[in-house]
């Protein structure tokens, strides 16, 4: 079975988030990159635990990033996974970088497409569709369960006040979400074998990206609490009214 | 032209989230001068007519209990095909559980 991992780069949580080119592109200055958790936490681990059961499956990663992503790919690579390609580009426009993930996953026409429900920086949860669209594949979102028997994949995914139980024959695509595996933290070995696995770097295929980011702007400073007499009922009512909006 | 929304239903109700998003399409129809209609896929319970208060002038209906569950590659086809009968130039789908596998799926072109 050969399966294939979507990974990206995010900002650590605790980065400070700032803007530059007039509020067009996000400043990476001094930020500290992990790899987004829904690909690490869920995808891959998932992608681990069932080449720990059949040991015969093969495991790639793929990121379309620049040389900065590197480190991320490695970190990646030390949790497990037998090598991993770069697609050596910088976009943030979701049909450019599944289609540059399409590319490569049709030539090595594997059986599992694993990626994170979303990521937390841009949060579009684009990736694994647009995927599945391109290689006409099914495709299972927001999976917090992924069970296989043969090329049957039993499936369970979160809907709305509850959840869904599917049955897929693979090939599929699959995003991974919160349930599907538990965090590991790579151990020495795995990060000295991470040194010398097989990193290839490719050069993009040609697309247009379709979308473009016009501004960002930073969530609007939170107003704190507003305290009010208890004999001041007419006054909470009014703020309630007015202020809140919620009377 | 037209803004297609897609309206979500669960065990036959309409989500609330399609309510909005149909709100939402309806306001878009006006800005760019076109009309907003609605597409429901599956067998609903209620009656779609009464979408119409959400300022969609049409609802298109692919009434086939195949579309009960949701399919994403289904879904997809079916969905782009009422598109291009309607020749959307946007399509709004509401951001929910079901929402999102289909949100992105679609191929430009």
């Amino acid at each position: 079975m050969k399966i294939l991992v979507c990974i990206s780069k995010t900002p650590d949580t605790t980065a400070k988030i700032t803007f530059t080119d007039n509020n067009t592109k996000f400043d990476t200055n001094g930020v500290q990159w992990i790899i987004n958790p829904y690909d690490e936490w869920y995808a891959l681990v998932r992608a681990i635990e069932l080449k720990e059961k059949d040991p015969s499956a093969t495991i790639h990663l793929i990121t379309v990033g620049g040389a900065d992503a590197e480190p991320i790919i490695r970190k990646a690579l030390a949790l497990g996974g037998d090598e991993a390609f770069r697609v050596n580009a910088d976009s943030h426009d979701s049909f450019y970088i599944a289609s540059q993930i399409a590319a490569i996953a049709k030539e090595g026409a594997y059986d599992l497409i694993l990626t994170g429900k979303e990521t937390i920086d841009y949060n579009g949860s684009s990736i694994g569709g647009m995927v599945a669209e391109l290689l006409d594949l099914p495709y299972i979102s927001l999976a917090s369960k992924f069970e296989l028997d043969g090329s049957k994949a039993t499936i369970i995914r979160e809907i709305e006040g509850g959840e869904e139980t599917a049955e897929v024959n693979l090939p599929v695509v699959v995003s991974a979400a919160k349930g599907m595996a538990e965090q590991r933290i790579p151990n020495m070995r795995g990060i000295m074998a991470a040194r010398t696995k097989p990193l290839k770097v490719t050069e993009p295929i040609a697309v247009e990206a379709l979308t473009s980011v016009t501004s960002f702007g930073l969530p609007p400073a939170k107003a704190g609490v507003k305290l009010v007499p208890a004999d001041n009922v007419d006054e909470l009512v009014r703020l309630l009214h007015e202020e809140a909006k919620a009377i | 032209m037209s803004v297609l929304i897609f309206v979500d239903i669960a065990e036959g109700q309409v989500k609330k989230a399609s309510l909005e998003a149909l709100s939402y399409g309806a306001k878009v129809a006006e800005q760019l001068g076109t009309s907003a209609e609605g597409v429901v896929l599956g067998t609903p319970k209620e009656d779609l007519a009464a979408l119409g208060k959400y300022g969609v002038s049409k609802v298109h209906h692919v009434n086939n209990p195949a579309l009960d569950h949701l399919d994403a590659q289904v879904y997809t086809k079916v969905i782009a095909q009422v598109a291009q009968a309607v020749s959307a130039t946007v399509i709004i789908f509401p951001i929910i559980w079901m929402g999102s596998p289909l949100l992105h799926v679609f191929q430009p072109g």
